[in-house]
């Protein structure tokens, strides 16, 4: 059971993994290739997924259900949303102007767009935290966060010639030299769980350590 | 009922009308019940089908007239057939319905192959949507051949057909012949075999076609009555237009021309030679033939009109025709200054004429013997002087590449200005953009920029020891709005060289170009750039190439002047298009000829073919044998001399194709794969070679003025003599040394740190607010004895911040199950899903807590970016989480999530490497793991030696970097700029 649960895939992960560490190195057709057929095999897990998902989701909302969870009803809207829509998409099409794509453009975009907009509110909720200045290194931001923002506007260059040039020195010197030392790390981090993984030091993802 | 059920019921059943009002609604708006019937306003009027003009007789343009813009059209769906009853959609015209359709006719170009079937078309006829029973419109041509077989007659069909399926995997088919004869014999395929099929008309065949309006709502109009049209063989195109050029010196005409628009169809290219007195007699000769043609168009449609043939002879003489290719530049070298046409007649004698007598005119004449002219063209005079300098270019092949690069260069190094803007209101300070072209012979060190004020005074020297492609220059006072000298047009001059290494460049190598300003653009716009006085980019190179398997260049590609490298692409042929012969209803097979190029005989300029299957060629050799032997016996047996000779004549003519057959086959080449065990490794030889040959390029170079003054090179041919080069893949990118380098140095870092690690050595790892804070965040939920929200980011397990976050959960969940916290994960990705329970369960289960596993704490919540941070916000409140986690890659969903932790009261950690969510992550939330210490959390937190040694193996590499940035800092601002060059740019 050990070996198909864990040292199978393990082999798999690390064998895969150096032939697509080579890959980077090898422009050959036949790397291409390998890359081509290996991709083509990895779409065809997508609807075994997709099904993984839908039976997830099913059970938690059946259990919400069956155990008349508060607010369980919300549930059973949710399963007639699921039905109904992965009906008319089987038997409508999913072609502009069919329900499939009615309850897409006019429920799920809507729905979406809504969600998306609080994030206006919330971002000038979040500034107003980071910009109290209550320390230096506060106030840095506050002032730096300003002329940035006059920056972006007429009113900026209107007030004096020289708020695009710090705004652009701000973006392009301080902020850029912070953002790539982020890069950096992210880089090597990332090389880092590589590694961890490529020599199975790493495998939390087999569901154990 | 009580008052909280009541409520309960009533939210229950408003929420079912909700559905169901939604449903009826939605079942409204869908085309059920739609009855065509009622908008036979909408119906398409004016259907017209016309021949498109100087084509091959395989185009018809469908043109309408469109409806109403309240009409809210947004597609016009066209539809055609070879009979009235069974059309098939094959294209449409998109409408923006707001605006409607802005000309008088909407358009439609039925030409080329359309696509017939696919993998995707249905097997059987599907009527088209909203559709009577009788309708004879139908979405797709089916794939099942008993239906379709009857297309083959109306239409030319060619299938896109992958190699390996034609090569090894085609079935050998007999027909046996209805008389009695030989066997025909075809390679079967299948039509899931091929890629697609594709079918285009055939001339003289009647074809039908109608139109179906769709309004925004998807309903399918009522469709417009069929009318028939009939594509016809039409003259070719006018030529556009020919440039001719008569070098005095040498004695020699250049001719130089735009391609046609439509070349399909064209044999031939002529040129004629026409003296000036004949003018207007040629254009009455154009007026005649083109009146010839509309003649021979009108009498196939009503045959008894009378036919008109031109009664005036063509003065123009003609003195050049070669077979079209997409060359379009040609030369005739004057023998002893006469010029003669084809028959050898003399039309200019440079003794007797004088070239500005004459002008130039060309035809194009098609497979059908149909012919066109153009208008006539002046001669002009140059000597070679004129003419721009011969390329001197090499060919190699194109290393980093998986083999279907060629690369190509030349010359020396070029710079040129590009743009400017300025840097102050007082317009004294410039940006100048700059380009530069160099090629493998030549690395540039340094670009010097030598400025001029508008009299030549120097202004100054700006050296770009490191190409960044723009520098900074200030001017002198008199260029500055400010000052009283100010001139709107005073020029800046620039004198532009390099220091290289590599081949030497001479010195007097200085392009010279001017900025002037230019009121449009309110800036200062360079002028042309010079090389020695000549002006670089009236110029320009075309790349031409041929296989070794032809005899026919193509054009590759337009190079501009100022280049000095191209790429030719020498793509890998996945398929071959080859024309459908027949089909086989029964068996549904699509049937094609059995021959294919076995290889090209260079010497005698001829492909060789054979057969995909061996038995064939034996076949083939019998057959011919047995004629040969048939014929000899029946000369014995003629009666008459008249019967000797034609029996002799079919005889010398079986000989010759027997003795060809022969000698193909006893190729060396032929032999060796003849002698194949099996088809399959025969073909396999073949295809190699094929392969090879097919991919094996020669190339030449035009530079021209394009119109006229031109230089044709040779092929190139190598020290080692070779004209043809065929690109190699290459099994290590050397782009990537430094990469590679790096990533050994790192394994080679983590290598030593992990042995280090199994010795017992201590490492030392910063602390990290945030993760320390975990065990704290853990405990505050269980002493409130609230459930914590742990979410592994948005991305899926094939991303390295899903899997770092995964690698905490596992940690979180070990110790949220030893305090017997709840803990709920919701996912978004559908594999991470089952490997997030996998992990909870595990960590339940090594706590030694397994009984409070809960498999539906960890589930799939929505794939939609914001209906899942929906979803997360509704946990979080309904929860009353006290603890959130948020471990992994998120976007614009980010702040929406925590600041709603943040009004339930959660403690929150997040943890992410994606740049723009940090601020919010960090303003929202207690701590935040930035960037690489998301990586390192999991290892920080397991404190196992094997995980901390990576973590220190990735400080000691950074260390590196940080030492490689400042020296190359340091070196760079000291113009040493090598060790820079020695990292890849991108």
């Amino acid at each position: 059971m050990k070996l198909i649960k864990n040292r199978l895939p393990l082999a798999i992960v690390i064998v895969l993994g150096f032939l697509f560490v080579g890959y980077a190195f090898v422009p050959h057709r036949i790397a291409e290739d390998y890359r081509n057929w290996f991709l083509t095999w990895s779409r065809s897990m997508s609807p075994f997924a997709v099904l993984l998902g839908i039976m997830s989701f099913s059970k938690n909302h059946w259990t919400r259900i069956k155990r008349k969870v508060p607010n369980w009803y919300f549930s059973v809207v949710t399963f007639i949303g699921l039905v109904f829509t992965a009906f008319a998409g089987f038997y409508w099409g999913r072609e502009a102007g069919t329900i499939y794509m009615w309850i897409f453009e006019n429920i799920q975009i809507p729905t979406g767009a809504t969600i998306f907009s609080l994030l206006a509110f919330y971002i000038a909720s979040a500034s107003y935290k980071a910009f109290r200045a209550r320390s230096a290194e506060a106030t840095v931001l506050l002032v730096a966060a300003v002329i940035v923002m006059i920056a972006q506007v007429p009113l900026g260059m209107a007030i004096s010639r020289w708020i695009p040039d710090i705004s652009q020195w701000i973006l392009s010197v301080p902020n850029m030299a912070a953002t790539r030392a982020i890069f950096i790390g992210v880089g090597l981090g990332g090389m880092s769980v590589s590694v961890r993984i490529l020599l199975g030091i790493e495998r939390t993802y087999l569901g154990s350590d | 009922m009580t008052k909280v059920n009541r409520i309960k019921w009533f939210r229950v059943s408003a929420l079912l009308f909700l559905v169901v009002l939604i449903s009826a609604q939605l079942t409204g708006l869908a085309r059920v019940g739609f009855d065509p019937a009622d908008y036979q306003d909408f119906i398409v009027e004016d259907l017209r089908v016309e021949d498109i003009p100087n084509d091959t007789g395989t185009g018809l343009m469908v043109s309408w007239k469109p409806l109403d813009p309240e009409a809210r059209i947004i597609e016009y769906r066209v539809y055609r057939g070879s009979t009235e009853d069974q059309l098939f959609y094959i294209g449409n015209v998109q409408i923006n319905p707001e605006t409607g359709f802005p000309g008088e006719r909407v358009i439609y170009h039925d030409t080329g192959y359309n696509l017939m079937a696919n993998v995707n078309s249905p097997r059987g006829l599907r009527h088209e949507d909203n559709q009577p029973e009788d309708s004879p419109l139908y979405r797709s041509i089916p794939r099942d051949l008993q239906l379709t077989a009857h297309k083959f007659d109306n239409y030319s069909i060619l299938a896109s057909i992958p190699k390996k399926q034609l090569y090894y995997n085609a079935r050998k088919i007999e027909i046996p012949s209805e008389d009695g004869g030989d066997s025909m014999f075809y390679a079967g395929l299948r039509d899931r075999q091929l890629q697609q099929t594709m079918l285009q008309m055939k001339a003289d065949h009647t074809y039908y076609y109608t139109v179906v309006a769709v309004d925004q709502r998807r309903r399918m109009m009522p469709h417009a009555p069929t009318v028939a049209g009939i594509p016809r063989i039409n003259h070719p195109e006018m030529p556009r237009r020919l440039d001719a050029v008569y070098l005095e010196d040498s004695g020699r005409l250049q001719f130089e021309w735009l391609m046609p628009f439509v070349s399909g169809g064209i044999a031939a290219s002529n040129i004629f030679l026409l003296h000036n007195n004949d003018i207007g007699q040629y254009e009455q000769y154009i007026d005649q033939v083109k009146k010839a043609e509309e003649n021979r168009i009108d009498r196939m449609d009503d045959p008894d009109l009378e036919p008109f043939e031109p009664t005036i002879q063509n003065p123009a003489r003609l003195v050049h025709s070669e077979g079209f290719t997409q060359k379009n530049t040609t030369y005739i070298d004057l023998e002893d200054g006469v010029l003669r046409n084809v028959e050898g007649n003399v039309v200019f004698d440079q003794r007797r004429h004088d070239i500005n007598d004459f002008y130039v005119v060309q035809g194009y004449s098609n497979f059908w013997g149909l012919q066109n002219y153009g208008m006539p063209s002046d001669i002009r005079l140059a000597t070679t002087e004129a003419l721009p300098p011969e390329p001197d270019f090499v060919v190699k092949d194109r290393p980093n590449c998986e083999g279907d690069h060629n690369i190509l260069y030349w010359d020396k190094p070029t710079v040129i200005l590009m743009d400017t803007s300025f840097l102050n209101q007082n317009r004294n300070r410039l940006l100048v953009n700059y380009e530069f072209e160099t090629n493998e012979q030549y690395t540039v060190n340094n670009i010097y920029f030598e400025i001029y004020d508008d009299e030549w005074e120097k202004i100054t020297t700006v050296n770009e020891f490191y190409q960044n492609l723009f520098f900074r220059v200030t001017l002198p006072d008199k260029y500055g709005l400010d000052s009283p000298e100010y001139q709107i047009d005073r020029p800046i001059n620039f004198r532009m060289h390099f220091r290289v290494s590599g081949n030497e460049l001479p010195e007097d190598y200085v392009f010279e170009q001017q900025l002037a300003f230019d009121e449009n653009y309110m800036s200062y716009r360079p002028r042309s750039l010079n090389l020695r006085g000549s002006p670089v980019e009236n110029f320009f190179y075309r790349l031409y190439k041929k296989p070794y398997s032809g005899e026919t260049y193509s054009f590759s590609s337009r190079i501009s002047g100022i280049m000095r490298e191209a790429e030719d692409a020498v793509r890998f042929k996945s398929n071959f298009f080859r024309p459908v012969v027949d089909v086989h209803p029964e068996e549904q097979l699509l049937l094609f000829n059995t021959t294919i190029n076995a290889f090209y005989d260079k010497e005698n300029k001829r492909p060789v073919n054979t057969h995909l299957f061996y038995s064939l060629v034996e076949r083939d050799i019998e057959l011919k044998r047995a004629k040969v032997d048939e014929l000899n016996s029946q000369i014995n047996q003629a009666e008459s001399a008249e019967e000797l000779a034609e029996i002799s004549a079919t005889l010398e003519q079986v000989k010759a194709e027997y003795n060809q057959l022969i000698t193909d086959n006893e190729h060396e080449f032929m032999i060796e794969a003849n002698q194949q065990s099996t088809d399959k490794a025969r073909m396999r030889m073949i295809a190699s070679r094929r392969e090879r040959e097919s991919r094996s390029m020669q190339y030449k170079m035009i530079m021209t003025d394009g119109h006229g003054l031109f230089v044709e090179t040779d092929p190139y041919q190598d020290e080692e003599g070779n004209t043809y080069f065929f690109p190699k893949g290459n099994w290590f990118h050397t782009g990537r040394t430094v990469t590679l380098f790096a990533t050994l140095i790192f394994g080679f870092l983590v290598y030593i740190m992990v042995r280090k690690a199994k010795q017992g050595k201590e490492m030392y790892i910063r602390p990290i607010a945030g993760i320390e804070e975990i065990d704290n965040a853990i405990g505050r939920a269980t002493e409130m004895g609230r459930p914590i929200l742990f979410n592994p980011g948005l991305d899926g397990i094939s991303r390295v911040p899903t899997l770092a976050g995964l690698a905490i959960l596992s940690r979180v969940a070990k110790k949220a199950a030893e305090y017997d916290t709840r803990i709920i994960v919701p996912c978004r990705d559908f594999i991470v899903t089952p490997i997030a329970q996998e992990i909870v369960k595990e960590a339940h289960y090594e706590a030694g807590r397994p009984d409070t596993f809960d498999k539906n704490s960890v589930f799939f919540l929505a794939n939609q970016q914001f209906a899942f941070v929906a979803g997360v916000s509704g946990i979080m409140v309904r929860e009353k989480c006290a603890t959130a986690f948020y471990m992994g890659a998120y976007y614009a969903e980010a702040l929406i999530m925590t600041e709603v932790g943040n009004t339930v009261g959660a403690i929150q950690i997040a943890g992410t490497d994606a740049i723009t969510q940090v601020p919010f992550f960090i303003t929202t939330c207690d701590y935040t793991l930035i960037g690489e210490e998301l990586y390192g959390a999991a290892a920080y937190l397991g404190r196992e030696p094997m995980l901390m040694a990576t973590l220190k193996a990735v400080d000691y590499m950074k260390i590196l970097i940080l030492t490689c940035i400042i020296t190359g800092t340091i070196l760079s601002t000291v113009h040493l700029t090598f060790f820079i060059n020695l990292f890849p740019k991108q």
